[in-house]
């Protein structure tokens, strides 16, 4: 009993970590109506930001392409690094306030996703790149508060881990006194609920988020930092912190501050017992395939989904607040044309191009099937999924495993991708209830843990050294990648997945030109007209579920047998972050932006051109980059490359643009006069 | 008052809806007959929305029944009522500004038409009478010039009139309009009375909720009077009209509009 005691305590830690990032969170979800993905990504940079000051005195700015560090102090004391741990924090939360979310207040909530995304990608490529050694084990360089060993009913802790809890609770009765009663917290009330109102109750929103943000960026920022001695730091597993935090937070309903804290002090706590209880040598319940450290995120998945099923609703009620618009979805015209210019050009890439281009191509074929999966159900449905890499891992791995029985080519590739499609119901299923940003967040904590719960199985993906992928044969003939032995990335491989992407992308488009895709563009518009329209809702949003699992899982199998080796390191959610990313920069509502979202993938054809052939590399900025110019594009074009082309063509042929009209549209329905609430 | 039809199309039977305490409808009854126009008027806050709202199936019930067509629908989801032909519009319009206004139509009335055969499906060809029924909308409610055009860029009352083609597309045997006169000019407000009037005479039956009297009490047959909730009056144009309850509501709330 007393082990479990000590697990419990000691889980206080980590819980008062996700508890004061899970503050930071509902603070910026009650300004700004964002869900802050890169809230944990930032609170890193920050933590190794005042660590670089502690040890050298200098300032590491967060920002490419100036020079990386000024040097402010010779020998800075402990104080003052908190202090500059403060300063900075508050600095770069209101920058981000101001600069990426203040003007994105109106956006459509995937606009705000991308642009979180895109921080989150941009903030975690940063610490990578300007602290070299900040993947090197943790070293407890900050011991800020004491560490002596506390008896609690006899049970030995550290009494850092009941500071911290302290500390977390002292911000939390902070936070909920201001909020309830000062004239800030009333007006920071108001102004989530109704700008306007804020406006006459005399408070500038601007005002008002921008002191929001800078609190939520320093609440992360302490939190990291004082993490670091009990956990240590690694960039990409600290920037995950997120999806915990983000469960206290929806179990808080991402309002009251006392239920976010105690949720996120259980959810460390009981991660913490998950793992002691599984590491002591006693305990052989648990199959050994399970992974540890997957059961620890099931934790926040459990939370999140038992959140947003009592929470959520089939429909949007009357009233609830009118979102912003995704980008427009023309009809695509002339498919079969495009299918067949396409398919010429793919063939004669596959047998001209040396063997790094043929790589690069057939990366790109593969991601483009992963855009077109993005493509249908966010695009065309409006429904934000995290989890397609997860989907194609799933598949990936089940193809291999199914190969490595003796199943041949072909079939493995169905039943694999029929058992992603499966997946994707699954999760559709609850998805049917919730929406816009609590289904990205519903998604990537399922995607986590599918990661490191299913995906993290030795048994299904043989850990860290990767699984052996037989050698595939479509009827009968080679489709293997290379040759035994050689690195030449064969055209016959290149050809099926050639097939793939043509294949998929014909069926999407025409697809969308049926009725079937006016009752994706319906529902996307307005799920209460469509289920006025006699549109069963639930049945299209499942149906787009499956088609984009299937394509997710298509592409995922593809994967497999395009290595000779698939570890799940091609899946991480990171990848699905950066493929919803890279889909919405080119157009995530149309079939051209899918392959120009494959084209621009990472290692496929344009990277490569654009190195000149040479195949990774060392100073590989593509995360920076496509972080930076996602959190440009959602708050410049948020209609994505295709559309901004299609804009300027519109523009020099003087047809009447599409686009122009909606601002009357929205002043007409507001006039309305349509209870709101 | 008049009595219940028999055989009456929809049957509101004690329909009750709570808003936690507030209590937004209270024990209402009433029918439509088949092809019947029957207006449904109150001050604003009265309760008309949220009579459309449960009647559809968008808001709980918290007691009574709905009989459409002789069953009861209480347990059906709203796309379920719309499948029997029970189609309402929305007061804030709530077009699919991604789909063009004959598209718009087209997925209301794809919902509900008979399945395209092998041939159609492959081709992405709907069958002939959908083609036909929603030419016919498109004449009736006048939208053939701005067919191809998307919502955003229209006019505030060809809006309105995209959003009754809607839900004239999806071939309804009632439809509930929720104040279709909002913001029309004079001369579109008589021009829909002709064409609600034309409905009815073609055999589809109309829910009309506006605050526009004369249009009310100029086109329908019967109007029902709401209050807090409440149902307070019933009856011809005239007698409603002449009703001292109905004077007091309009004016309590401020007068009439
Ligand atoms: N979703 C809701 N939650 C709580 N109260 C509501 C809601 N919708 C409407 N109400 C209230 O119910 C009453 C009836 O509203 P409504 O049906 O919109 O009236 P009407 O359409 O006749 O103007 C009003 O007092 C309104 O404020
Ligand atoms: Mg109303």
């Amino acid at each position: 009993m007393g082990a479990y005691l000590g697990y419990l305590l000691a889980g206080l830690g980590g819980g008062a970590v996700v508890a004061s990032l899970a503050l930071g969170l509902v603070l910026t979800w009650r300004t700004s109506r964002v869900v802050n993905f890169s809230h944990a990504a930032m609170g890193t940079y920050l933590a190794f930001a005042t660590f670089e000051f502690r040890d050298r005195g200098d300032l590491v700015l967060p920002v490419a392409g100036i020079p990386a560090r000024i040097h402010l102090l010779p020998t800075p004391t402990l104080a003052a690094s908190l202090v500059f741990a403060v300063i900075l924090s508050a600095a770069v939360g209101a920058a981000v306030f101001w600069l990426v979310f203040r003007p994105l207040r109106r956006a459509h909530p995937l606009a705000r996703v991308v642009a979180s995304l895109g921080l989150y990608l941009y903030f975690s490529e940063i610490t990578r790149l300007r602290f070299p050694t900040a993947g090197a084990t943790a070293v407890t360089r900050y011991p800020v508060l004491p560490e002596h060993t506390v008896k609690v009913w006899g049970t030995g802790v550290s009494a850092n881990r009941l500071w911290l809890a302290v500390l977390v609770m002292a911000a939390t009765a902070g936070l909920a006194t201001v909020f309830a009663r000062t004239r800030f917290g009333l007006a920071t009330r108001a102004a989530a609920g109704n700008e306007k109102a804020a406006v006459l109750a005399g408070v500038s929103p601007d005002r008002v988020g921008l002191v929001n943000w800078m609190v939520a960026s320093v609440l992360a920022g302490l939190a990291v930092l004082l993490i670091e001695p009990i956990a240590g730091l690694d960039p990409a597993t600290t920037s995950l912190l997120v999806v915990p935090a983000l469960a206290a937070a929806l179990a808080g309903g991402l309002a009251s501050f006392w239920v976010t804290t105690l949720a996120g002090l259980s959810i460390g706590m009981v991660q913490s017992l998950i793992l002691g209880w599984a590491v002591r040598p006693d305990t052989n319940w648990i199959p050994s395939w399970i992974p540890v450290t997957g059961l620890q995120q099931a934790v926040p998945l459990a939370v999140v989904l038992a959140a947003l099923a009592w929470r959520g609703d089939p429909l949007p009620t009357r009233g609830a607040v009118l979102e912003g618009e995704l980008p427009a979805s023309p009809e695509p015209r002339r498919v079969t044309l495009w299918a067949a210019a396409g398919t010429a050009a793919g063939v004669a890439g596959l047998f001209t191009f040396s063997a790094p281009y043929r790589q690069a191509l057939i990366v790109s074929l593969i991601a483009v099937v992963l855009s077109l999966s993005i493509v249908v159900i966010t695009g065309y449905v409006g429904q934000i999924s995290l989890a397609q890499l997860a989907f194609a891992g799933v598949a990936g791995f089940t193809a291999v495993d199914l190969a490595a029985d003796g199943l041949s080519f072909l079939p493995a590739v169905v039943v694999a991708v029929a058992v992603a499609t499966l997946v994707g119901v699954a999760v559709g299923v609850p998805a049917l209830r919730v929406r816009g940003m609590s289904l990205a967040v519903a998604t990537m904590a399922l995607a986590v843990a599918i990661e490191q719960l299913v995906l993290g199985s030795e048994a299904l993906s043989g850990g860290a050294g990767g699984r052996s992928v037989p050698r595939p044969y479509l009827l009968g003939v080679d489709v293997g990648i290379s040759a035994p032995g050689a690195d030449n990335f064969r055209p016959a491989f290149g050809l099926v997945a050639l097939a793939a992407a043509v294949g998929s992308a014909v069926l999407v488009a025409n697809l969308r030109r049926r009725p079937t895709g006016l009752r994706w563009l319906a529902v996307r518009a307005n799920e209460r007209a469509a289920a006025a329209a006699g549109i069963d809702v639930a049945r299209v949003k499942l149906g787009a579920f499956a088609l984009s699992s299937a394509l997710a899982g298509l592409a995922g199998a593809l994967t497999a047998f395009a290595t000779t080796a698939l570890s799940t390191s091609s899946f991480m959610v990171v990848g699905s972050l950066v493929a919803l990313a890279m889909t919405y920069l080119t157009g995530i509502a149309g079939v051209t932006g899918a392959v120009l979202a494959g084209l621009l993938a990472q290692s496929g054809l344009v990277t490569v051109l654009g190195r000149g052939g040479t195949a990774g590399g060392g100073g590989d900025h593509t995360f920076l980059v496509s972080g930076l110019a996602l959190v440009v594009m959602a708050v410049v074009a948020p209609e994505g490359l295709t559309g901004l082309v299609r804009r300027g063509w519109d523009r020099l042929s003087a047809r009447p643009a599409g686009v122009g009209g909606r601002s009357a549209v929205t002043s007409a329905v507001a006039t309305d006069g349509e209870v709101e609430r | 008052m008049a009595t219940p039809g028999v055989g009456a199309l929809l049957s509101v039977e004690e329909l009750s809806v709570r808003y936690g305490g507030l209590a937004a409808l209270s024990e209402v009854s009433f029918t439509v007959g088949e092809g019947e126009l029957v207006g449904l008027i109150g001050p604003n806050g009265a309760g008309k929305t949220t009579c459309i709202d449960a009647l559809t199936g968008f808001q709980a019930s918290a007691g009574g029944h709905v009989r459409f067509a002789g069953a009861v629908i209480d347990d059906l989801a709203p796309h379920e009522r719309a499948g029997l032909g029970f189609v309402r519009t929305f007061q804030s319009l709530d077009l699919f500004d991604d789909l063009t206004v004959a598209q718009n139509l087209e997925v209301a009335a794809g919902a509900r038409s008979a399945r395209p055969g092998l041939a159609d499906r492959f081709r992405g060809r709907r069958p002939a009478d959908t083609a036909e029924h929603l030419e016919e909308v498109i004449d009736l409610v006048g939208l053939g010039s701005i067919a191809r055009r998307r919502p955003g860029e229209l006019s505030h009352g060809e809006r309105h009139r995209v959003a009754l083609g809607r839900a004239l597309a999806a071939r309804p045997r009632l439809v509930l309009l929720d104040e279709p006169a909002s913001g029309l000019d004079p001369a579109e407000t008589s021009a829909l009375g002709v064409l609600l009037t034309a409905l009815a005479a073609r055999g589809t039956a109309v829910l009309l909720v506006d605050h526009d009297m004369s249009l009310v009490m100029g086109t329908c047959e019967r109007v029902h009077v709401l209050d807090h909730g409440l149902l307070i009056a019933s009856g011809t144009p005239a007698e409603v009209r002449a009703d001292p309850g109905v004077r007091e509501a309009y004016l309590g709330a401020g007068g009439a509009r």
